[in-house]
């Protein structure tokens, strides 16, 4: 864990769930501190006890009756599902740095930012199909579960968003969705979005490119390797060709921008060497 | 267009080679990569613009078979030709006289005209047959018809300029012998004026920079009571120019100075107060200019010892006033027959005798008796008598005279005709055993000669020329003219030192050769070793300054062209081309193939 998470990284995420939030839209939220004490609030619901919950709002009552510590959850701090779909196809794990590496770590910094919102977090490793997933984490002890899930995840197959999402079992509440990809897919991206609006899901995009597929930089003449499938493609590096692939580039950016836009989704571009706190900021801010 | 190495495109067969290493499978080298996705969407586009991207890719495959053709095309030796039918042989003609060691064309005019006839010999199609002249002061053949391009291209690295004017009338008559017997030639002067023949198929090529020249173009002396004064003429090739010049006295400084010339380009410098018992005298031009040759010249002004000549006459008031009236001489008188008996005399003139042994010495015949040396016989009376061309009569504009009674001379082969009548000969000079001899056939008094005013400058130009006072017959001797010396009668031996010191034997044997070694401009030293001891005598050598260092392309008038014979003269056309070899133009193209095949591959990396 030390590799992927170190300390530093940990403080910085939880300063990071400290000040900035995700937040369903709509009405929904997750937990929030309330500002105006003795304010009417409307009894929702309850919910047990986790160590980090505000002991105030321990429900006494419902400790004489079941001898479990139970909170009260009101309107505003019903808690969100929060859903984050990593990628974790043969082609994630690739690029300098790796995206594997950013995209777990954002997904631990967007977890982390879940959990301190004391909502309900699950996470799904997705290449073709789901690959492991570990759900309904809750509070402290959710994140140290997410992050050892996290470091354990393992990659390979090819990428089929839309299949592998499909077969994932969701809750049917309202809730936020996170993809976390590279978006190197032949499944429209629409697809996936569709399926996860139809499931009520607040939708945000994160694609994760490496530098080197950003702008890579071959010489002379490279026979090309799919790491996923092992396909060859012979190509003779030309000025022309990186043109070319800078034209394509910008196509395939934009039309996943297009699509997360058509599907009412944030998206979010960012390459695997950028820092984290930029990510997570330009989460918070959208 | 010809292509003389045929066998050179065989290189052609590697073209195919080329093709089939480009179509081998290039080596890729493998990468993964996260996914092929865009390179797919890529590759797909650049295939909409097939066919240039294949073009491209082949683009130094064509470049390489490009290269390749152009090898093969420039080994087998193409040339093509430039106008008309091509020549069947060229003649070379390079002028080595004197001013083509001008230094306005660098590095000279020699060396120039030496490049341009190897770039001619190096551009024939091989096998041209080449005669290779030297223009000089005979035109030499030094290779002729030789299809051996290396040795014609030796020979003309060879070729140096001398000291002396070219011979353009020999040289060309030279090329209208070869013209004749071979229409079909080219024939190329590299000279620095329009020297040699015109006419088709004859092409000049002019090696002249125009650049500035001072030279001494003449140089005498006269010598009084009070000593020597030498007249010295400076010309330059610029007006108003400024020239320092020195004169020398026995190789010691004597004076020097600033002399202006003016707008004629010339002046001449008076030289003053040399002491009488100067030997010689030199000037120079104390500055550097484009030709040095012409920068320094020599004068002889040492006196000439009396000659001593014993006249064997009964009387003849004449000839007595006549020889009274030479100077440098001294006359004396006996009757025939003690003449016979007298020597030591440098010339000895017998008027109506003839001794039996002859002396050892020049001899003045006049209307001699009948001998072994040449036959005469006796002609009629009343007629007149001409003049012929001798130096002898170099001075005398016309001398004829009428004669009574005279000898008709069978002239010997050492003779030349001095007076002619109608019936032939009747006065002749000669050299005989090394000995001047004239000969006249008639007695002065049956004729009216010596009332003919120029009678005295006869007797005494004959006399002068009979004298052995001076060492050579020419006033001026000229780089690479040969030479005949008036030695000694009483010499032994007789050798000549040059102006580097060098000495040639000249004689024994006697009669010695003329000497032709002068090459060199400078005081030379004739040495003879007599009876009465060792003699020696100076005599200058001086270039053609007056014809040579008119450097400036006014300077000299045309020679004769084709038609000096009578044939109509055709100037400006060329029957004959020139062949072109292309072998290094093409190798040039080569290399900016491969300069671009560089250009497109680190482009395409």
């Amino acid at each position: 864990m030390n590799e992927l998470f170190d300390s530093e990284f940990l403080d910085k995420i939880r300063r990071l769930a400290i000040t900035s939030r995700i937040t369903v839209s709509g009405g929904m939220g997750g937990n929030r501190k309330s500002r105006s004490k003795g304010a009417s609030v409307e009894f929702s619901d309850y919910r047990e006890y986790s160590a980090g919950d505000d002991f105030r709002r321990i429900d006494w009552n419902a400790y004489g009756r079941f001898e479990k510590l139970f909170i009260k959850l009101f309107m505003e701090e019903r808690e969100a599902p929060v859903n984050i779909f990593i990628d974790a196809s043969q082609s994630m794990k690739w690029g300098n740095p790796d995206k594997s590496i950013a995209s777990r770590r954002l997904a631990a910094a967007l977890g982390c930012m879940a959990l301190s919102n004391y909502d309900r977090l699950s996470i799904f490793a997705l290449s073709d199909q789901p690959k492991s997933s570990i759900s309904s984490l809750r509070g402290r002890q959710g994140f140290a579960r997410m992050l050892d899930f996290l470091v354990k995840m393992e990659y390979g197959g090819k990428t089929a968003l839309a299949d592998a999402i499909k077969k994932c079992k969701l809750k049917n509440d309202r809730g936020i969705s996170v993809v976390i990809s590279d978006m190197f897919s032949d499944q429209p991206l629409n697809e996936t979005l569709k399926y996860l609006r139809f499931r009520k899901q607040q939708l945000y995009v994160f694609h994760i490119l490496s530098p080197d597929e950003i702008r890579p930089e071959f010489e002379s003449a490279i026979s090309l390797v799919d790491s996923e499938t092992g396909q060859e493609r012979n190509i003779v590096v030309t000025e022309d060709l990186l043109k070319a692939y800078s034209r394509r580039y910008d196509e395939f950016v934009e039309s996943v921008r297009k699509a997360c836009f058509e599907q009412g989704a944030e998206y979010v571009f960012f390459d695997s060497s950028a820092p984290i706190e930029s990510m997570v900021r330009r989460v918070a801010g959208a | 267009m010809t292509l003389y190495s045929p066998a050179g495109l065989a290189l052609l067969s590697a073209i195919p080679g080329i093709v089939l290493l480009y179509m081998l499978r290039q080596r890729f080298i493998r990468q993964e990569v996260s996914s092929v996705y865009l390179w797919d969407r890529v590759l797909r586009d650049m295939e909409v613009s097939t066919p240039w991207q294949k073009l491209k890719k082949n683009i130094l495959m064509i470049l390489q078979i490009l290269c390749v053709a152009l090898i093969a095309f420039a080994l087998s030796n193409p040339y093509i030709r430039v106008t008309g039918k091509s020549a069947g042989s060229v003649v070379i003609v390079i002028d080595t006289s004197m001013s083509m060691q001008s230094t306005d064309i660098s590095p000279s005019r020699i060396e120039a005209a030496k490049k341009e006839a190897s770039r001619i010999v190096e551009n024939l199609r091989p096998g041209t047959p080449v005669t290779l002249v030297d223009m000089g002061d005979e035109p030499v053949i030094l290779e002729n018809l030789s299809t051996d391009s290396g040795r014609v291209l030796r020979c003309i690295e060879e070729i140096h300029a001398g000291n002396y004017a070219e011979d353009a009338e020999s040289t060309a008559s030279l090329i209208n012998s070869i013209l004749k017997a071979q229409p079909d030639t080219r024939v190329v002067f590299l000279t620095d004026y329009r020297a040699g023949p015109t006419g088709p198929g004859i092409e000049h090529i002019i090696f002249n920079g125009g650049g500035t020249n001072h030279a001494l173009t003449h140089q005498s002396f006269l010598r009084t009571a009070q000593g020597v004064t030498v007249l010295t003429r400076v010309e330059s090739t610029e007006a108003y120019a400024t020239v320092p010049v020195s004169l020398y006295v026995n190789g010691e400084i004597f004076d020097s100075r600033e002399v202006v010339l003016g707008d004629s380009r010339r002046v001449d410098v008076y030289w003053d107060g040399i002491p009488a018992d100067a030997d010689y005298v030199e000037c120079r031009i104390d500055i550097k200019d484009s030709l040095e040759a012409d920068n320094r010249a020599w004068s002889v002004v040492s006196a000439e010892k009396p000659g001593k000549v014993l006249l064997a006459a009964e009387k003849n008031m004449f000839l007595e006033k006549a020889l009274s009236l030479v100077p440098g001489i001294e006359v004396y008188k006996s009757t025939p027959q003690e003449a016979e008996e007298l020597h030591g005399y440098d010339l000895y003139v017998f008027d109506g005798v003839m001794p039996e042994k002859l002396p050892d010495a020049s001899v003045f015949l006049i209307n001699p008796p009948a001998n072994d040396l040449f036959k005469a016989h006796i002609s009629g009376e009343g007629f007149a008598a001409r003049m012929r061309e001798h130096r002898i009569t170099q001075h005398i504009r016309e001398l004829s005279f009428n004669v009574g009674l005279t000898q008709v001379l069978e002239t010997p082969l050492w003779g030349d005709v001095l007076f002619e009548s109608e019936s032939g000969c009747i006065a002749f000079a000669g050299k005989y055993e090394g000995k001047g001899m004239v000969v006249l056939g008639f007695d002065i008094h049956d004729t009216d000669m010596p009332l003919q005013p120029v009678f005295p400058i006869f007797i005494a130009d004959a006399v002068k020329w009979l004298l052995p006072g001076k060492v050579v017959d020419v006033e001026a001797v000229i780089t690479g003219q040969a030479v005949e010396f008036n030695l000694n009668p009483s010499a032994v031996e007789v050798s000549v030192r040059n102006p580097s010191g060098e000495v040639k034997k000249l004689a024994p044997p006697f009669p010695p050769a003329p000497f032709d070694d002068t090459g060199n401009p400078g005081v030379y030293t004739l040495l003879q070793k007599t009876a009465d001891g060792p003699e020696e005598a100076f005599f200058t050598v001086n270039v053609p300054a007056s014809r040579e260092s008119g450097i400036d392309p006014a300077g000299y008038g045309e020679t004769p062209g084709i038609g000096s014979s009578g044939e109509e003269t055709v100037k400006g056309e060329t029957a004959g081309s020139r062949e072109v070899k292309l072998q290094g133009l093409i190798l040039w193209f080569v290399l900016a193939v491969l300069v671009i095949e560089w250009w497109v591959y680190s482009n395409a990396v």
